[in-house]
């Protein structure tokens, strides 16, 4: 017995019947009509949109600081946030980078994994201030004195540890999508409104999309800061650690899997998104995305982090060590926003006061 | 050469100022000042009369230092008669002192149209209500088509009016037994004599001062009218209420039975009529229907002749009356001021924002972009398929042009509106 199928209308739901008179398929409740293949056309295009969403991740062997390896490492843990850090003996960590505490308990170095790789800093430490300088240039709200009456404290060489991903992915999407033409003649306006139902399928690749792994790294500033070049990256050795210090991560990387899938997911749909081209509007019906050859790495990754201390308020600051990217909040002038709030508003008000006159009292 | 510049210099300015003080007529100069002032192109006033008028003005002129002129021109052609007046006076420059002082009568020979008006300083004595006067005084003389006894009457008006001004009088209406005002007409019988004669003087002193008449009307039903208003309308219309010959007044009737009340205003007083609009009815009304909702009907009538006067007052000096009370807020907020402040401090709230955004640099990162390989993105699949139509039909709004002017009758009684209610 064959199957039969109840199409619907795609106006309104309900079911469509086909007219003999006019050969189309017309819909009992609101009267549209619709040409047979459109609508085959836009159920073949749903059947082949899926919205699953699927990731697959390889899963990550890990690796363990070998027992041949010469370490000299202590491990340091901060009274302070908890934060866990391990460096070099003749590092001597003094100060918790993350909140700036100076009660750090140092004890043995009780291992931890090994990333699989490495970015090495580029950036020396002298130029954290300088790259601070420059970046104070161009923000008006900026109190004047920030530079001259701040204290720099704490300037730390960090490396981060970061779960970098790469995958394929499978996307699609459909979406509503219209097109609008206006007339009119002599006596009336006319809109038209043409209703299309798009799909799209895509697929696209994705490698080293970085996650921190620390919870003490915030991670806006640590977002904020890419992207590292990694073709830079080397593999890891502990002499990279000499001077600088390092962190345990705290959370693996099939917890910070999600951030991760959740960008991919978003890059996918904007491409997709992307080719739908020509409408007056497009809303988005459904979307899914799968990845696959999903790859994980350990890495870390180079972050200058300092704090900068301006009348009594800490002001946390991350630079980059590859690029010297930095990104960090900074203070408020009041005086300065409503200098600029009333000087702008004053400007605008006497320019809108002499295009009135100049156009409606002349 | 020098002589020469300076000596031309020096006489035009002399011709310059000789020409300015000439333009300048002043009292000294009438006996040398040769002019007619009865004008008489169509020849209708016998001899002996224009010259015993003509006396009687140069007596007044002196007197007064106020220019009298009557003209009578054999037609007007089909010009408007006060607009001829206006121009002829300004033409021939006529008047007294700076501000061209004086009172002109024109009469037309063929119609029998006239136009009396007031200029410059004299403007004061020969106000709206004493214009209105001499009007009804000549009135009766054009009807009869006695040219010659209108100008005597505007002539003697004229000496009169500038006489009672010179003692700080209002001219009165010549009492011949009849008063030209109507007053308060009390079928009902709700007033007392007092309170009625109370009422009475405060109206006389309105229809002196404004030309204007002022009508309260009580009954106790509306008759065989359906509303108060078509009742006020037909009985200020048989009863030939009003002042002047456009019939000004206003009028409030009530009706006990129903307690019915309309109010209404007619004719041209007060700011061409403009003072008794809409809106000023509503304020006159709002002020004494209080005092008739609690059967107060001598307050009532009170505060209406008393907002009348005010109004009347307010419009002699070129104002609308605004009544500032509690329940009307007098406050408008002038958007041409304060529209461009509020863009403006948009604009600047908009900017100053901008610049805290940047504050904070630590932001996430939506997507993964960045990470995207080189050339990955492939469009494996894609379908557009067209669903259905809509055409939406909107009527044009034709710019409607309303052509055609209205036009306004240059004598006859005009009103509209008028209000009524209930109390």
């Amino acid at each position: 017995m064959a199957e039969f199928k109840n199409y619907t209308c795609p106006c309104c739901a309900a079911p469509v019947a086909f007219d003999g008179t006019s050969q189309k398929l017309k819909c009992q409740y609101c009267g549209s009509e619709f040409n047979v293949e459109d609508i085959l056309n836009m159920e073949k295009a749903e059947q082949e949109v899926s919205t699953e969403k699927t990731y697959d991740w390889e899963h990550y062997e890990q690796r363990e600081y070998g027992s041949d390896e010469v370490i000299n490492l202590s491990e340091y843990t901060c009274s302070g946030c908890g934060a866990e850090i391990y460096g070099e003996d003749t590092t001597g960590a003094t100060i918790c980078p993350y909140c700036g505490n100076s009660a750090i308990v140092k004890k043995q170095f009780e291992g931890g994994l090994k990333p699989d790789y490495v970015i090495p800093f580029a950036v020396p430490k002298d130029a954290a201030l300088q790259i601070l300088k420059k970046s104070c240039k161009g923000k008006r709200l900026l109190p004047k004195h920030y530079i001259r009456e701040s204290k720099m404290e704490n300037v730390k060489g960090v490396y981060v540890p970061f779960w970098v991903y790469d995958c394929n992915v499978d996307g699609d999407a459909t979406y509503d999508a219209t097109r609008v033409t206006t007339w009119s003649d002599s006596k009336y306006n006319y809109t038209k409104t043409d209703h299309f139902y798009v799909m799209r399928k895509g697929k696209a690749g994705f490698c080293n999309v970085p996650v921190d792994g620390s919870e003490k790294a915030d991670d806006a500033y640590m977002e904020a800061i890419e992207p590292y070049d990694y073709s830079k990256a080397v593999n890891f050795d502990t002499a990279y650690l000499s001077g600088y210090l390092a962190n345990k991560y705290d959370y693996d990387n099939t917890q910070c899997i999600d951030r991760a899938n959740a960008r991919v997911d978003r890059s996918t749909q904007e491409l997709l998104r992307s080719t739908v081209t020509g409408y007056a509007s497009v809303t988005e019906n459904q979307s899914g995305v799968r990845s696959s050859d999903g790859k994980v790495r350990y890495a870390f990754l180079p972050v200058w982090m300092f704090n900068v201390r301006y009348r009594d308020k800490n002001y946390n600051y991350a630079i980059n060590g590859q690029t010297g990217k930095i990104a960090g909040e900074y203070p408020i002038s009041k005086g300065r926003y409503w200098a600029y709030l009333l000087g702008i508003s004053g400007i605008s008000s006497i320019l809108l006061y002499a295009l009135y006159y100049f156009l409606f009292m002349r | 050469m020098k002589k020469t510049i300076t000596a031309l210099i020096l006489t035009c300015a002399l011709i310059l100022t000789s020409a300015l003080t000439a333009s300048c007529i002043s009292v000294d100069q009438i006996d040398e000042y040769i002019s007619v002032r009865v004008l008489d192109y169509a020849g209708v006033i016998p001899d002996e009369q224009e010259l015993a008028l003509e006396n009687e003005i140069y007596d007044t002129i002196k007197q007064y230092e106020t220019d009298v002129f009557v003209c009578i021109v054999e037609t007007l052609d089909g010009a408007d008669s006060l607009e001829y007046l206006n121009n002829f006076y300004d033409e021939y420059g006529f008047g007294i002192g700076d501000s061209f002082a004086g009172v002109m009568l024109l009469i037309s020979a063929d119609t029998f149209e006239y136009a009396i008006n007031s200029f410059g300083d004299a403007e004061t004595a020969f106000n709206d209500a004493a214009l209105s006067a001499m009007e009804y005084d000549i009135f009766p003389y054009l009807e009869q088509k006695d040219i010659p006894s209108a100008c005597s009457s505007f002539v003697y008006d004229a000496k009169e009016i500038l006489e009672y001004a010179e003692n700080g009088q209002y001219y009165c209406f010549p009492d011949d037994g009849e008063f030209l005002y109507t007053g308060v007409i009390d079928y009902a019988g709700i007033l007392t004599d007092e309170q009625v004669t109370i009422l009475d003087s405060q109206i006389y002193e309105i229809a002196n001062k404004y030309a204007c008449d002022v009508v309260i009307f009580t009954d106790n039903s509306l008759g065989d009218y359906f509303d108060a208003l078509a009742y006020l309308e037909a009985l200020y219309r048989e009863c030939d209420f009003g002042i002047g010959e456009s019939k000004s007044g206003i009028m409030l009737l009530i009706s006990l039975d129903d307690r019915d009340f309309a109010i209404n205003s007619f004719g041209n007083v007060g700011l061409d009529g403009a003072a008794f609009n809409d809106a000023a009815l509503e304020v006159i009304e709002d002020g004494f229907l209080p005092y008739l909702e609690r059967n107060d009907y001598y307050g009532a009538f009170n505060k209406f002749v008393s907002d009348v006067d005010y109004t009347l007052e307010c419009a002699e000096n070129g104002q609308f009356y605004y009544y500032n009370s509690d329940k009307k807020s007098d406050y408008e907020i002038n958007w041409t001021i304060v529209l461009p402040l509020l863009i403006a401090v948009l604009i600047g709230w908009i900017v100053a924002a901008n610049f805290k955004k940047k504050m904070d640099t630590a932001v996430s990162q939506a997507d993964a972009s960045y990470y995207l390989k080189q050339g990955s993105f492939k469009l494996i699949a894609s379908s557009d398929t067209f669903l259905y139509s809509t055409v939406i039909k909107t009527e044009r709004q034709e710019k409607s042009s309303s052509g055609g002017s209205v036009s306004m009758g240059s004598s006859g009684s005009s009103h509209s509106g008028g209000r009524s209610g209930k109390f």
